[in-house]
C-alpha cells in the first residue's frame, strides 16, 4: 500500500513539474505599481531570477504562514551566496494600500528587505497574472476573505516557472538547490 | 402566475440587442458559501446573449493577427488551439479556444468574461423564474440536453429557449468558460491536506453543496475544474460579460 502511495505521489510530482514547464510570467504583460506607487511590469525583471508568490495584507490564515517562510528562504539564500529578489503579488489591490503595506512590512521585520518587491496591480492584472501560473484564488463576495493556493514559483529569467514549493509544509530544500549561483562579474 | 409576469417583463425590458441586462440579486451557487451565509450579491451586468460564434472570432483574428493558429505561444493555448476553426460554420460557436484567448477576444470588445457566479446566475434561470436551478422540471431538462451525444452545433437551433433574462443557449450549446474558472479547491484523496477545501471530498462533495439535487450544475464545476487555461476543447466556447448601464438598474 506504501508503495501504491509512493508512485501515485511521484506521478503527482512529476505531472506538477510537467504542467510547469508551459508557464510562463511573461506571456502576457502584466501591469503593476511598487509600493512607491511606480509603474511596473514583470518584463522589467526580465533576464533575472526571482521568487514569485501572492498574499493579501489582511489574511489571516495562511498567509502569515507563506511570509515568515519566505523570510527563511531569504535567509537560506543569502547564506548559501545567492540572494534572491521576492516578488510578492498582492490579491487584495482594493484593500492593500500603500499605507497598508507599510504595516505588512513593519508587521514582519520587513522594513529593510530591500530584496522584498511588493506589488499591486487592478483585479484584471491579478486574475492574469495567476491564471498564467494557474495559482488559484477565490473572493468570498460578502466576508471578502479569499481562498488561495499556497505556492511559491522560482521564475526563470525568460519568465518560464523552474519550479514551486508550498508555502506551508513542503521543505524548501529543492527549491533552494533550483536556485542557481549568480554569474561572477568578470574583473575588467 | 406571478413568475410567469415578473417573466414577461423581465424578457421585454432587458433584452438589448445582443446582449442582455441583468438585474442585481441574490444567488447561491453550488459551492462557495460559507457556514451561515444563504446566498452570494450578484451586482448587475450584460451578458452577451449568445456563445461567441467562428464568425466573431474570424474578425477579432483579423483585427488581432497575434491570436492567429500557429502565432500563439504554448504558454497561451494548447495545440488543439482552433484546430478544426475552418472546417466548422461560421454560426457555430467558436470553440478550441484557450481561456486567454476568449479573454482577450471580450477585452477587444469592450467587457469581459462573466465570472462563475455571473454564469451560474444567468444559468439558474429558465423561461419564466429567475432561479429555477432547484426545480426538478428544469434540471431535468439541462441533464437532457447535456445527454445528447450530437448536440446541435448551431447559433440559430441553441438548443434551449431564451431564458427570463433573454440570455440562450447557456445550456444544450457547448459548454463556456468563465473569469475564474478555476477558483475551486479540490482536495486531494488526503484528510491532513488542511488547507484545502473538503467540499469535494467524497460523500461531501455533494453534502457540502448548497444543493445537492443539482446534479448538472456538478458537471459543470466538474468539468471546469478539469481545465487548464491553455485548454482548448471542441465543446468548450464562451460569451462576454458587460458592465451594466445606468438603465439597468431599474429591472428587480
Amino acid at each position: 500500500m506504501r508503495t501504491l502511495m509512493l508512485v501515485v505521489c511521484v506521478g503527482l510530482a512529476s505531472s506538477a513539474w510537467a504542467q510547469a514547464e508551459g508557464k510562463n510570467v511573461l506571456a502576457l504583460e502584466t501591469s503593476w505599481k511598487t509600493e512607491a506607487g511606480e509603474a511596473v511590469t514583470l518584463g522589467a525583471l526580465k533576464g533575472q531570477w526571482y521568487a514569485l508568490t501572492f498574499v493579501y495584507t489582511s489574511c489571516a490564515g495562511t498567509c502569515p504562514l507563506t511570509t515568515k517562510k519566505l523570510k527563511r528562504l531569504d535567509q537560506s539564500l543569502s547564506d548559501a551566496g545567492k540572494p534572491l529578489d521576492l516578488v510578492v503579488v498582492s490579491l487584495d489591490p482594493q484593500h492593500d494600500s500603500p499605507a497598508e503595506l507599510a504595516k505588512y512590512r513593519a508587521r514582519y521585520g520587513l522594513e529593510e528587505a530591500k530584496r522584498w518587491r511588493i506589488l499591486v496591480g487592478d483585479d484584471a492584472q491579478v486574475r492574469t497574472l495567476t491564471m498564467l501560473l494557474e495559482f488559484k484564488y477565490t473572493r468570498n463576495p460578502e466576508s471578502g476573505v479569499i481562498l488561495h493556493d499556497n505556492t511559491v514559483f522560482l521564475i526563470a529569467p525568460g519568465g518560464e516557472v523552474k519550479t514551486t514549493m508550498s508555502s506551508l509544509d513542503q521543505p524548501m530544500e529543492d527549491f533552494l538547490a533550483a536556485v542557481p549561483m549568480p554569474k561572477k562579474k568578470a574583473k575588467r | 402566475m406571478r413568475g410567469w409576469l415578473v417573466g414577461l417583463m423581465l424578457s421585454t425590458s432587458a433584452f438589448a440587442g445582443d446582449v442582455a441586462a441583468l438585474p442585481e440579486g441574490r444567488f447561491a451557487p453550488l459551492f462557495g458559501l460559507d457556514v451561515g451565509q444563504s446566498a452570494f450579491p450578484v451586482g448587475a451586468f450584460r451578458l452577451e446573449v449568445r456563445p461567441v460564434s467562428r464568425a466573431d472570432f474570424a474578425a477579432f483574428l483579423a483585427s488581432n493577427p497575434a491570436w492567429k493558429k500557429g502565432k500563439v505561444a504554448g504558454a497561451l493555448a494548447d495545440a488543439q488551439y482552433l484546430a478544426r476553426f475552418e472546417m466548422e460554420a461560421r454560426t457555430a460557436p467558436v470553440t478550441q479556444v484557450s481561456y486567454f484567448a476568449a479573454r482577450a477576444y471580450c477585452t477587444w470588445k469592450g467587457g469581459r468574461l462573466p465570472t462563475t457566479l455571473e454564469w451560474e446566475y444567468a444559468a439558474a434561470a429558465d423561461e419564466t423564474r429567475r432561479d429555477a436551478s432547484r426545480e426538478a422540471d428544469f434540471a431535468q431538462r439541462i441533464l437532457e440536453w447535456y445527454g445528447q451525444p450530437n448536440r446541435p452545433d448551431d447559433l440559430a437551433q441553441p438548443g434551449s429557449p431564451s431564458n427570463v433574462y433573454g440570455v440562450e443557449a447557456l445550456h444544450g450549446l457547448v459548454w463556456e468558460w468563465t473569469d475564474d474558472f478555476n477558483a475551486l479547491f479540490v482536495s486531494g484523496d488526503n484528510r491532513q491536506d488542511g488547507d484545502k477545501n473538503d467540499k469535494f471530498m467524497c460523500g461531501s462533495g455533494s453534502t457540502g453543496s448548497a444543493r445537492r439535487e443539482d446534479y448538472a450544475a456538478f458537471m459543470r464545476y466538474a468539468m471546469r475544474s478539469s481545465l487548464t487555461p491553455r485548454s482548448c476543447l471542441p465543446r468548450l466556447g464562451f460569451r462576454c460579460a458587460y458592465a451594466a448601464l445606468p438603465d439597468d438598474g431599474g429591472v428587480r
